[in-house]
Parts: structure tokens; C-alpha cells; sequence
């Protein structure tokens, strides 16, 4: 048995310290916030008549686990500011409820702080907070979970209007030098499909065109092609628009239609950003405390062997992954843990 | 005893005793997680059986060329002194998986350093993004390569080799070497290994099947995982990361296998009519034939308790053993015949002398299986009381002397094994016996055999 610190309640640091939990070691999550869940929000399912593969529910089960395993205990609103190597093991320096204390005592640590939605960003695109029919992904989210009590309105989204038609524009924060993230996030193409098949199954009225510059898997096990785009009666436009106009009968959306050659316009009332996927600003912060390699985007990875040093990253603090592999990305560091206590007690 | 048996191509790991076994050398498999029985042939035509703890089926995708004469991703380039242009084509049918971005790009980077005087043209409808095909995109556009997105009309290659691209502003004939991204489909083979290993297949005759609970690796069947080109196109795109995750997770679950219910289910092998509609019906293959008891049966380990056997079972041989860890305070069972004993209970005065005894109505003295009574002796009773018919007035005819001839057993069997005398008691009653029912009891609960 160990004592193994997790820093971060998101999918990763959960689903490593239920395995560790369940293998008999004590684990303590330190979570920034006051409820685990990290960058999840309040995701709703993405089914439509049939399952899109959002793995929502998986991430569900983790959690009610994590809170309910008493192998675990969870410091909420704490945050990790110092770090020291004793002999024999390891120790955090913890600040919660603005006082100062120490875990000592520790033989392993294991990183899962995830990452950070351009949204968030201060740097995020301004027309967002200007005009209120731009909204992030995730927003629109929020507008669709209501949409059960207002399916019979004249306003089912909530919105104060019914837009006739929907545009989604992929790639914000993401393959772009002047957003500071010139790696493709993953999983927003995914996430757009998933969230226009659901509104397209509510309401096969509303109009729905997605613009990405290059279509990604979907994940595990949901790969997106031409095919089903069309077969889920959605358009798509293969560019990123150049400009978008805010007028009174709503956004026209300026783009380059490569097919044509030609500039050409398409007025929405919705419009619909994709999220990023950006290093969290502290990432910095632990590549000091613990000696990790900052890589160009701003990931962390480790420098020497996790086994040897027992600091682990897991999850999205090593670039962008979807909620499937994040899981498998916890658990795996719980296993590599757990396959080195059968073989030799750690020693630091 | 192995602890992973790779059918297909196996992987190195520094802690897991691993065997390969080739696909199509495979006969047969029986047993489940931490007790695999494999049967395959081995080089010499000899069969062999193993055992293993878990099984990685790893076989290989066949890859197709879109046309016929071109090169693929995955050849070698091609010697570029007679060729004016090399034209690299991804997503020509439908979109290719992202493991081929990332060769392609890869090989049109080389080609492009390998042969500066030539002109690389790369026609593409999505480039996908894994590894570091970011930072690889970046590179090839940086050494001149040409990047042309097309759409279906858009690019066309005559059966001379010809590639036209006709856009509104751009119209291109090239004549050159034509590299395509092959098309993954399922290897030949592979149905044949999920029928034997009893596993579901996925679409397009890949393993994967669609459903989120089985991510990443995992099959229908606990212990037996799928991987790589097994799997499905898209599974390249995380291989390395898949790997290492299924092989740790193997070591960590060989360390101690727990099954994943509680409660058992159990095949009553004298009602079971060997029909195989369990081991059919059945989602997690847990379930095979028993040859000794020549009945069917519930592997527990496999087992995720969704009872679709037992409700598909065309002989209700199927039932759920509970373990019941719950003790019963005093320790004390009483199992009365409905016909008898059950009677003369509800006629009896004064049952709150007994409401320390845990009573239990019975269809018939006869229902009562030996399995069942070392389940209620193990679980929650110290003594139990069987309260049946007079013979020949039991209503099932021999309901009475079934139970007599168990009981007596049951109780050798633990006398035999030092686990007490008499612990098992079996007694006929008549409906209006109240009185004797209550003096029995009252004995009984004393301790006293002699009833």
C-alpha cells in the first residue's frame, strides 16, 4: 500500500485514483474547484435515435466512484504550491481555505490538472460577448438541455428567437499561429458532429452547416466521413469562413468556396464556435516544481522514466485527447503504479 | 501457464509471460479470464493446448490499393530518376484513417529530400491529425511539397495513369508516379478467430464493436482484448498508446481476477437440454459446455450478471445462486412444505416464540437441492429444519422421501468433513399438527435433535 497524491478531480485524475483506490492504496485528489468533473461542465448526451459514442456515460460511473470510494479522500478548492523530495518520500505543500499545510509522507504523485478552452482564454475571440447570436460550443450545450420544455414552442432553443438555420465553424483556437495553437485539438470536429446530428434530430427544420478545414475521427469508435455527414442532412464546407458580418436579419458568414473558386455568403442566426483545446497556464508552474519538459505548444511531458522518478502525468496535460482515451490514460497510470508495487515497494 | 496469449502479432513486455500463436493455426478456446485453454496447432502440425490468463488477438488489416499500379503509403519510393512528379492521393473512396495522413507525410517528406528536383504534388480531402502529423504538415509544406484539397469530380485518374485536377482557378495534368493511401479492411481470418473465441463482430467484419463500454481495447469477452488492425482503420491512430494501456492493465488484472457480480448463476445440469441457446445468447461469452456433467455452464469470472441466459434458457435450467452474506441473527432456518407444515404454522398460537427463527414456505420438501441447503449452511444458518409431508400424502408424490434421502446425505457428507452432526434436520408434518409443530420447534431450538 502507498500514499499517492492526485492532482486534479477531471476524468484523468479520477479514473487513476479509483484503480489505485481499489488496488488498496490511500489517495488523496487535490481539486482546484469545489466538485471533481474538471472541464466537463454539464455535458448532456449526445444520443440521438441511436448512440453517438459521446462517452458521457462512462465519465458518470467514474465520478459517482471516485466520491463514494473510501480508499479516496477529495480536498476541494486546494491548490498545490510547493513541492519536496524527503528521503524516502515525497511531500506537498497545500493551500486550502488560505491556510498553508503539508502531505507528507508521500510515495507517489500523479498530474492531471487537463487543460483549457480557448473559450476561457482572455485572449478568446471578442465578437462572442458582442453579439449574442456567436456562441462557444459548449453554450449551446446549456440551450439544448432545455430543449425538452420547449420543444412545442415558437422558441425551442431558448435563444428568444428560432433561428432557421445553424452554422458551426471548427478549428477556433486550434491550427492557428495567431491563437497560439498551431496543433488540431481533436476532438471539436467530433463534438460538432455529435452536437449538430442532436439538433438536427430535435428540429430537421433548422438548416445546419458545419465549416472545418479537415475532418477528424470521432473518436474511438465514431469515425466522421462525407457519408455521414450527408446522410445526417448536415452541410459542409471544407474552409474556414474569412470574415463574419453581424446584421440586423442576422450573420452572414463570407467565405471562399473552393468548389466555385468564388467568394460567396450564407446568412445564419446562429452561430456556433468550436473550443480548443489549450495548455493550462500553469503548466509552467509544474514543469518547475517537478522538472518536467515544457513542449512548444505549452504540454508537460517527463524528462526521465515516470517509473523511476513516481511523478505521472495523465490525461490532457499532455495534449489534446478525447474523454475515452483520457480515461484509458488515467487507468493506465494507476496500472503502471500498481504492476510496480507487486514488483518492488517504492523508494524514493 | 501464460499470462497473454498474442493470436496474431505479439508484443514485447518485460513482465508478461507471453506466447504468439498463429491465427490460423487456432482450433479451439474454452475457459475464462486467468483460465484460458487454448488448442492450435503447432509448426510441426502438432496440437497443443496452453493455458493463459488473457488473449490479445493482434492480427494485422490487410491494406487494398484504391487502383490497380499505383504504389501505396506503405511501399517503398519509388526511384525518381524516370518520373517528372510523384502525386501522393489520400482519401480517394472516403476518407482515409489518420494512420495515413501520418504516412503519407511522412513518405512525401522523404521524397521531397530525396529528390529535390522533382515536384511532389499531395491530393488530399481531410488531413487527419495524430502523433505529430501537426508538426509533419508543417515540414512538408515548408519543403515545397504542393498540398491540393479535392472534392469527388474534382481529381481524376485515367487508366493511362493520367491525373487531372480542375478546379474553378487551378487546372493541373500530371503525369507522374501515383502513391494512393491504401483502403484497411479485415484481415482474412479474422471472422473465423472471433467465432472461435466467441466474440461479436464489429461492422465492415472488424472486432470492434460499436458500444462506449467496450473502449479501448476491450471485446465483449472479459480477457480477451482486440488491438491494431483487429480492431478497425481508426484503431491505428492510438496504437502504441493502446498497447502499453492493455498490456498494463492485463498485469494489473492478472493480479488478482474478482469476479464482476456478486451473485451467481447456475445451470441445473439435470435440466439442461443442451440446446446452446445460452452460450448463443449470451453477450460476454460466459458460457460453455460442461463435458463432465454434459450440461451447459456459467463461467463466473466472465460472467457480468445480465441474465439474458436465464430468461432465454428453454428449460428454465438457468437460475441465480444469491450469496447472501446477510447472517441471520440466531442462525436458525426453517423451510416448510406449503402443503403441510405451512398449514399447521398459520394454525398455530403464540408464533411470536418464534420470531427469532427464520421461516421459509417451500413448494415441496422435494424442491430442496443439496446444492441449495450447503448454500443456506455456508451463508446464513448454523441449523436448518426441513418441515415436509407424510409419505404418501405428499401432494407431489415423492416430494418426502426426495428430501429424507438428501438431508441423510447431506449429513454424512458433514459428519465426514468434521463440520458438525445433525446440522440438517428433516421432519414430516400433517396441516393440523399445530400443536406437535410448536413443540417440535421448541425443541429444536434448544438444540435438541431427538424431535
Amino acid at each position: 500500500m502507498s500514499k499517492i497524491a492526485v492532482i486534479g478531480g477531471g476524468i484523468a485524475g479520477s479514473a487513476a485514483a479509483v484503480e489505485l483506490a481499489r488496488a488498496g492504496n490511500q489517495v488523496t485528489i487535490i481539486e482546484k474547484e469545489n466538485k471533481l468533473g474538471g472541464n466537463l461542465k454539464d455535458y448532456g448526451c449526445k444520443a440521438v435515435d441511436v448512440c453517438t459514442k459521446c462517452n458521457l456515460c462512462l465519465v458518470d460511473d467514474l465520478f459517482s466512484e471516485t466520491t463514494e470510494s473510501a480508499g479516496i479522500e477529495i480536498l476541494y478548492q486546494t491548490r498545490v504550491n510547493d513541492f519536496k523530495r524527503n528521503p524516502g518520500s515525497y511531500s506537498l505543500g497545500i493551500e486550502r481555505e488560505g491556510r498553508f499545510q503539508r502531505i507528507d509522507g508521500l510515495d507517489y504523485i500523479v498530474l492531471a490538472t487537463g487543460f483549457t478552452r480557448w473559450s476561457d482564454l482572455e485572449t478568446g475571440t471578442p465578437e462572442v460577448s458582442q453579439d449574442k447570436r456567436i456562441i462557444w460550443a459548449s453554450e449551446l450545450e446549456g440551450l439544448m438541455k432545455k430543449r425538452k420544455d420547449h420543444l412545442e414552442t415558437e422558441d425551442p432553443l431558448a435563444l428568444g428567437y428560432k433561428p432557421e438555420s445553424v452554422v458551426f465553424i471548427q478549428c477556433n483556437g486550434s491550427r492557428s499561429i495567431q491563437e497560439k495553437a498551431r496543433y488540431c485539438s481533436r476532438v471539436c470536429c467530433g463534438y460538432s458532429y455529435r452536437m449538430a446530428r442532436v439538433l438536427k434530430y430535435f428540429f430537421p427544420e433548422i438548416k445546419i452547416t458545419i465549416f472545418f478545414m479537415d475532418l477528424q475521427e470521432g473518436g474511438y469508435l465514431q469515425d466522421i466521413s462525407f457519408t455521414n455527414l450527408e446522410e445526417a442532412g448536415i452541410n459542409y464546407l471544407n474552409c474556414k469562413p474569412v470574415r463574419v458580418e453581424g446584421k440586423d436579419d442576422g450573420l452572414r458568414i463570407i467565405y471562399e468556396d473552393q468548389r466555385k473558386g468564388a467568394v460567396e455568403e450564407l446568412l445564419t442566426q446562429l452561430l456556433v464556435l468550436s473550443e480548443g483545446i489549450h495548455p493550462n497556464q500553469d503548466n509552467e508552474h509544474w514543469s518547475m516544481l517537478f522538472n518536467l519538459q515544457l513542449d512548444d505548444h505549452g504540454f508537460l511531458s517527463s524528462i526521465e522514466d515516470e517509473l523511476k522518478t513516481g511523478i505521472f502525468l495523465a490525461g490532457t496535460i499532455k495534449g489534446p485527447k478525447d474523454i475515452a482515451a483520457t480515461i484509458s490514460d488515467g487507468r493506465n497510470v494507476a496500472y503502471k503504479i500498481i504492476n510496480q508495487q507487486k514488483l518492488q515497494p517504492a523508494v524514493r | 501457464m501464460y499470462d497473454v496469449v498474442f493470436i496474431g502479432d505479439l508484443i514485447e513486455s518485460p513482465t508478461l509471460k507471453s506466447l504468439k500463436v498463429d491465427p490460423e493455426l487456432l482450433l479451439r478456446c474454452r475457459g475464462e479470464i486467468g483460465d484460458f485453454h487454448l488448442t492450435y496447432k503447432d509448426g510441426d502440425g502438432k496440437v497443443r493446448e496452453v493455458k493463459t490468463g488473457t488473449i490479445v488477438v493482434n492480427i494485422t488489416a490487410e491494406r487494398e490499393k484504391p487502383l490497380p499500379g499505383v504504389l501505396s503509403f506503405e511501399d517503398d519510393l519509388p526511384e525518381g530518376k524516370e518520373v517528372d512528379c510523384l502525386i501522393f492521393i489520400q482519401d480517394y473512396q472516403t476518407i482515409s484513417p489518420a494512420i495515413m495522413s501520418n504516412r503519407g507525410l511522412k513518405m512525401a517528406i522523404s521524397a521531397a529530400k530525396k529528390f529535390p528536383e522533382i515536384q511532389v504534388y499531395y491530393f488530399y480531402r481531410s488531413m487527419r491529425f495524430i502523433k505529430d502529423n501537426d508538426r509533419l504538415f508543417e515540414e512538408a509544406r515548408r519543403l515545397g511539397i504542393l498540398f491540393l484539397k479535392y472534392e469527388k469530380g474534382n481529381l481524376v485518374i485515367s487508366a493511362a495513369g493520367e491525373v487531372s485536377y480542375n478546379r474553378e482557378d487551378i487546372s493541373l495534368r500530371l503525369e507522374g508516379k501515383i502513391l494512393m493511401a491504401p483502403e484497411i479492411k479485415p484481415a482474412e481470418g479474422l471472422e473465423r478467430v472471433a467465432r472461435i473465441l466467441n466474440l461479436e463482430m464489429g461492422p465492415a467484419g472488424f472486432l470492434q464493436v460499436e458500444n462506449v463500454y467496450l473502449q479501448s481495447t476491450l471485446s465483449g469477452r472479459r480477457g480477451v482484448y482486440i488491438l491494431g488492425g483487429s480492431r478497425g482503420p481508426t484503431a491505428y491512430s492510438n496504437l502504441v498508446e493502446e498497447a502499453e494501456y492493455t498490456l498494463n492493465e492485463i498485469g494489473f488484472l492478472l493480479q488478482d481476477i474478482k469476479p464482476l457480480v456478486n451473485d451467481r448463476r447456475e445451470v441445473d445440469d439435470q435440466k439442461c437440454i443442451l440446446c446452446y441457446t445460452c452460450y448463443r445468447i449470451c453477450p460476454h461469452g460466459a458460457i460453455e459446455r460442461d463435458e463432465e456433467l454434459d450440461a451447459m455452464k456459467v463461467l463466473n469470472l466472465a460472467c457480468q450478471g445480465c441474465n439474458a441466459c436465464i430468461s432465454h434458457c428453454p428449460a428454465s435450467a438457468i437460475s441465480i445462486v444469491e450469496d447472501n452474506n446477510e447472517l441471520i441473527e440466531t442462525g436458525l432456518r426453517v423451510l416448510m412444505c406449503e402443503n403441510s407444515a405451512r398449514t399447521a404454522w398459520e394454525r398455530m398460537a403464540g408464533k411470536d416464540r418464534f420470531s427469532d427463527l427464520k421461516i421459509e414456505t417451500i413448494p415441496c420438501a422435494g424442491s430442496i437441492k443439496k446444492e441449495d441447503i450447503y448454500h443456506y449452511l455456508r451463508n446464513s444458518a448454523d441449523r436448518l429444519l426441513i418441515l415436509g409431508c407424510f409419505e404418501e400424502s405428499c401432494k407431489h408424490l415423492s416430494g418426502d422421501r426426495k428430501a429424507y434421502r438428501i438431508v441423510n446425505e447431506v449429513n454424512e457428507r458433514l459428519k465426514v468433513l468434521n463440520l458438525g452432526e445433525n446440522r440438517v434436520i428433516f421432519k414430516r408434518l400433517a396441516p393440523r399438527m399445530e400443536e406437535d409443530l410448536a413443540g417440535l420447534l421448541s425443541r429444536w431450538k434448544e438444540g435438541n435433535c431427538n424431535l
